[in-house]
């Protein structure tokens, strides 16, 4: 794919499609907010806000890209939520950690369900989990009676609510670390990528675009960093987001259970054929996606300081929403983990600026529609532009 | 003057980076069948792709009828009367015969589909091409011969001038083939324009009356059918001297690696046998071949044998000197050191939307596992390379998508990735299918020295003479059933030997 010569103005638009939108939505709630949309105090909040529905979309986009879905992981957010919060203020002599591994039993047990319905009985995971959604919120009202539970304390409260602590006991020293750590990070995948790149014999690319585009993010890591250590600094709900993105990213990239994934999703004949146990992998998958879902319960529930009947309601449209929006094709076999984070922390940017706008929410609704339906539009226009300019070589 | 229906002059296409098409001319005569030859990847697709009008960004002429013609899309040159008919067939299979004619042309009165119309006239259609079926049956219940015939009524009933048929006969079993070759034949004499694309020589020999030569996106050749023979079609084809005959193989044949014995399986579903008391067994060494009918139950026998088919199994399997359970899924035959290429690639072998490294690896990643859970790429990118290089993929880069690939290229990803899982015993399911002639006679070389290396290799086909060249002994297939075993090591085995024991079943 080289010398082109006319500019592809729509190809340069959807490959970047992430970064532009963001700025859009961005300068448009900075110009409506009259500028308090990007104050210091409103990023950090934003980004604990996001780190819920993002840390659902971890591996809700690993779920899609089998070709599967969760309707449930909201309401399964919820209830494990409420447990949680029951059983802390309730028998409050029982330590934080066995509370959070109280609730990891429970998501391994959900997810196991989960994928062996999926998996080995071969349901559509549509209506299974449209149907365990329901239960998981008949569970939160009986065992909640209908009240709010709360408040929170020890881990599960620093999961959503604290903040690095400092060094010097002065500044936010430790943000600046781990913001320079995120960076240096970043430069040296960057670099490692490309050495690969060459040692497997592919083509180098351009050295100017590689430069402009790791010095524009390392700005970008660098500025954000640089906001927050002037408020609160990293909150442990951020880097839990971070380091999860990381992980589950380079899982699916470059583990034989990431690679199944794909090949489910692209083809699942195919893959059955070639020696992969389709069922085992996607209860595999089921079981880490409700891991993942219960760490954002955690981290929900610590923001919050309490359970409530309503909790996770719809936070699996956001991250679906954010999926798709962030280049996970809807019919499987395609999307990227970091992606899928983006696009959702884009969403929930959204439905932050609409609320400092104090948006009617009737409104609120027809704007996250409209983005989901676009985002499918341009992922199925820029597909059907693929096919057309298909070449057989 | 000539007559020419349709030229195509000076035509090029090019892709991101490739040139598909280099100054490609075609001259079609009125009534002619016209042969188009090339290996794969050489433009013959993307050509009639351009006369299709599913390209217009390409430079040059077609000139139809004497007219400068540019097609917009396939609506357009189906109006101007070109119908082309693909490798893949268009047929929706829910629907029936007469829905699936009329498709896109329904004919109506008062807005509504005027069915009596349209059940008389595809009868005639049907009978034109003597297909002797009900225009009502479901497309989904014809054989794939008779569904062929059906695409050409689809196309008759567009009132097409120019026929383009892109390997018609592929997918056909032998007399199928006969039938539609014979048709073609009926078609030109009634003053059809044919362009005829296929990989069979000998159908091109025998129909054809002009052959263009397509290679690397330029013509080469272009002259009367007479004027070549096998051997200078083929080194015009591959621009290089190959031999196309088939080499003898000398290496020792070893101890059993598999023996069925009364296999067994049971379709619950629509509950019939699919395989009876078959017995077949393998060596190291050692090529067999499984020939048979579309429907005789070889690739039933290669999936279960795999674990890949889901039916009640009995029988004994011997693996490598011990009696052991059916592999219950796929992943265990691999790790037993068995492999199935399918026969079905697009829907069964590749991950289209993956590229070639991902699919060439996606059975054997643990190979690229050093130690703990993470791919080592640059072995596995390493490994990829060397084999596709092996067997000349022609292919930019591996990082190519699976569908960008032209079909010999796909059944070529297909079998490096067999190759890449090491296998013990090798089951070929119509490896050679769709793919040119240089290719079959590297994969015929490269068989040669599997079993060389000492692996079991089993070969279904459907092209007897690749049968009767490269096997050792030869197993033919009735209807679920051994029906005929021969020892083939001096080769003396003929075509009659085994059609007879395909279709009348002489019992052994």
């Amino acid at each position: 794919m080289k010398d082109t010569k006319k500019i592809d103005l729509f190809g340069l638009f959807y490959k970047n499609s992430l970064v532009v939108e963001a700025i859009i939505i961005l300068v448009v709630f900075q110009v409506l907010t009259g500028g308090s949309f990007l104050m210091v105090r409103n990023v950090s909040n934003l980004l604990m806000q996001g780190a819920t529905y993002s840390i659902i979309a971890i591996t809700m986009c690993l779920v899609i890209i089998t070709g599967n879905a969760d309707l449930s992981a909201g309401r399964f957010l919820g209830m494990i939520a409420m447990v949680a919060a029951i059983v802390q203020v309730r028998q409050s002599n029982i330590p934080s950690i066995v509370v959070v591994i109280m609730v990891y039993v429970i998501a391994l047990i959900v997810g196991l369900f989960h994928g062996f319905w999926v998996g080995y009985m071969k349901l559509p995971a549509f209506i299974i989990t449209l149907a365990t959604q329901l239960v998981f919120l008949g569970v939160n009202q009986y065992i909640s009676g209908g009240r709010i539970i709360g408040p929170i304390k020890g881990i599960i409260s620093a999961m959503g609510n604290g903040y690095l602590p400092s060094i010097s006991g002065k500044s936010n020293d430790t943000t600046l670390i781990v913001g320079a750590i995120i960076i240096i990070t970043y430069v040296w995948i960057v670099i490692s990528k490309e050495r690969n790149n060459i040692k497997q014999g592919f083509d180098k690319s351009p050295l100017g675009k590689i430069v402009l585009k790791t010095v524009v993010i390392s700005a970008l890591i660098a500025t954000i960093t640089i906001i927050l250590y002037s408020y609160k600094g990293f909150s442990y709900a951020m880097l839990i987001l971070f380091v999860l993105t990381l992980i589950i990213s380079h899982i699916s990239k470059n583990t034989k259970f990431g690679r199944y994934i794909y090949a489910i999703g692209g083809n699942v004949e195919a893959a059955a054929l070639s020696g992969i146990n389709v069922a085992k992998e996607i209860l595999k998958l089921y079981v880490l996606h409700a891991i993942v879902v219960a760490t954002a319960a955690l981290v929900c529930l610590g923001r919050l300081n309490s359970a409530t009947t309503a909790g996770g309601m719809g936070y699996e449209f956001t991250a679906i929403t954010g999926c798709v929006v962030g280049g996970t094709a809807i019919t499987g076999g395609r999307g990227l983990v970091a992606g899928a984070v983006i696009g959702t922390m884009i969403m929930a940017i959204l439905d932050n600026g609409m609320s400092l706008l104090n948006l009617d929410p009737s409104l609120q609704y027809i704007v996250r529609g409209a983005v989901l339906a676009f985002a499918i539009a341009l992922d199925a226009y820029a597909n059907k532009r693929q096919t057309k300019t298909v070449h057989a070589v | 003057m000539e007559d020419y229906i349709l030229q195509m002059q000076n035509i090029t296409k090019e892709f991101p980076g490739v040139k598909a098409l280099d100054g490609v001319s075609l001259n079609l005569r009125r009534g002619e069948i016209h042969a188009l030859v090339g290996e794969n990847g050489a433009g013959k697709s993307t050509l009639m792709k351009v006369l299709s009008g599913q390209y217009n960004d390409y430079t040059g002429n077609l000139i139809l009828n004497g007219e400068k013609v540019s097609f917009k899309g396939v609506k357009e040159s189906e109006a101007a009367g070109v119908a082309i008919i693909h490798q893949e067939l268009g047929l929706i299979q829910t629907l029936n015969v007469c829905e699936n004619i009329f498709l896109g042309n329904e004919v109506c009165q008062n807005s509504f589909i005027n069915w009596d119309y349209q059940f008389t006239h595809s009868k005639e259609l049907l009978e034109r091409l003597n297909l002797k079926v009900n225009p009502r049956t479901r497309v989904g219940n014809l054989g794939i011969g008779q569904q062929q015939l059906v695409e050409i009524a689809k196309a008759l009933n567009k009132n097409c001038k120019v026929l383009i048929l892109d390997e018609p006969t592929a997918p056909l079993p032998e007399d199928d083939s006969e039938n539609l070759l014979k048709l073609v034949e009926d078609l030109r004499d009634k003053g059809m324009s044919i362009v005829f694309i296929s990989h069979k020589l000998n159908e091109v020999f025998q129909i054809a009356d002009t052959i263009t030569v397509l290679r690397d996106g330029q013509t080469v050749d272009y002259k009367p059918a007479k004027e070549f023979t096998q051997d200078t079609l083929v080194s015009s084809m591959v621009g290089r001297d190959i031999s196309t005959s088939f080499e003898k193989r000398d290496c020792p044949v070893g101890d059993v690696e598999l023996r069925v014995s009364n296999w067994s399986v049971y379709d619950g579903i629509n509950s019939k046998w699919l395989l009876q008391d078959v017995n077949l067994e393998v060596r190291k060494g050692e090529v067999i071949g499984l020939a048979g009918m579309i429907g005789a139950g070889r690739t039933e026998l290669g999936m279960s044998v795999f674990g890949g088919l889901e039916g009640a199994i009995s029988g004994k399997l011997e693996y490598r000197g011990t009696e052991r359970p059916p592999f219950k899924n796929s992943g265990e035959a691999i790790k037993a050191g068995l492999f199935y290429a399918t026969e079905d690639r697009k829907r069964l072998g590749l991950i289209l939307n993956s590229d070639i490294a991902y699919n060439a690896s996606l059975s054997s990643l643990d190979k690229f596992i050093d130690k703990g859970i993470f791919i080592n790429r640059n072995k596995e990118y390493g490994k990829v390379k060397e084999l596709s290089g092996k067997f000349r993929v022609k292919t930019p880069s591996i990082l190519q998508l699976a569908k960008n690939l032209s079909g010999g290229n796909q059944q070529k990803v297909c079998l490096v990735k067999a190759l890449m899982t090491e296998p013990n015993v090798l089951i070929l399911d119509e490896a050679t299918r769709g793919i040119d002639i240089g290719a079959k006679m590297e994969i015929y070389q490269l068989i040669n020295q599997m079993a060389a290396q000492g692996l079991a290799i089993i070969m279904i086909s459907s092209e007897l003479p690749e049968i009767l060249g490269i096997s050792d002994r030869i197993y033919v297939m009735r209807e679920g059933r051994i029906s005929g075993e021969f020892d083939n090591r001096e080769r003396t085995i003929t075509q009659q030997d085994v059609a007879l024991a395909a279709t009348k079943g002489n019992e052994i």
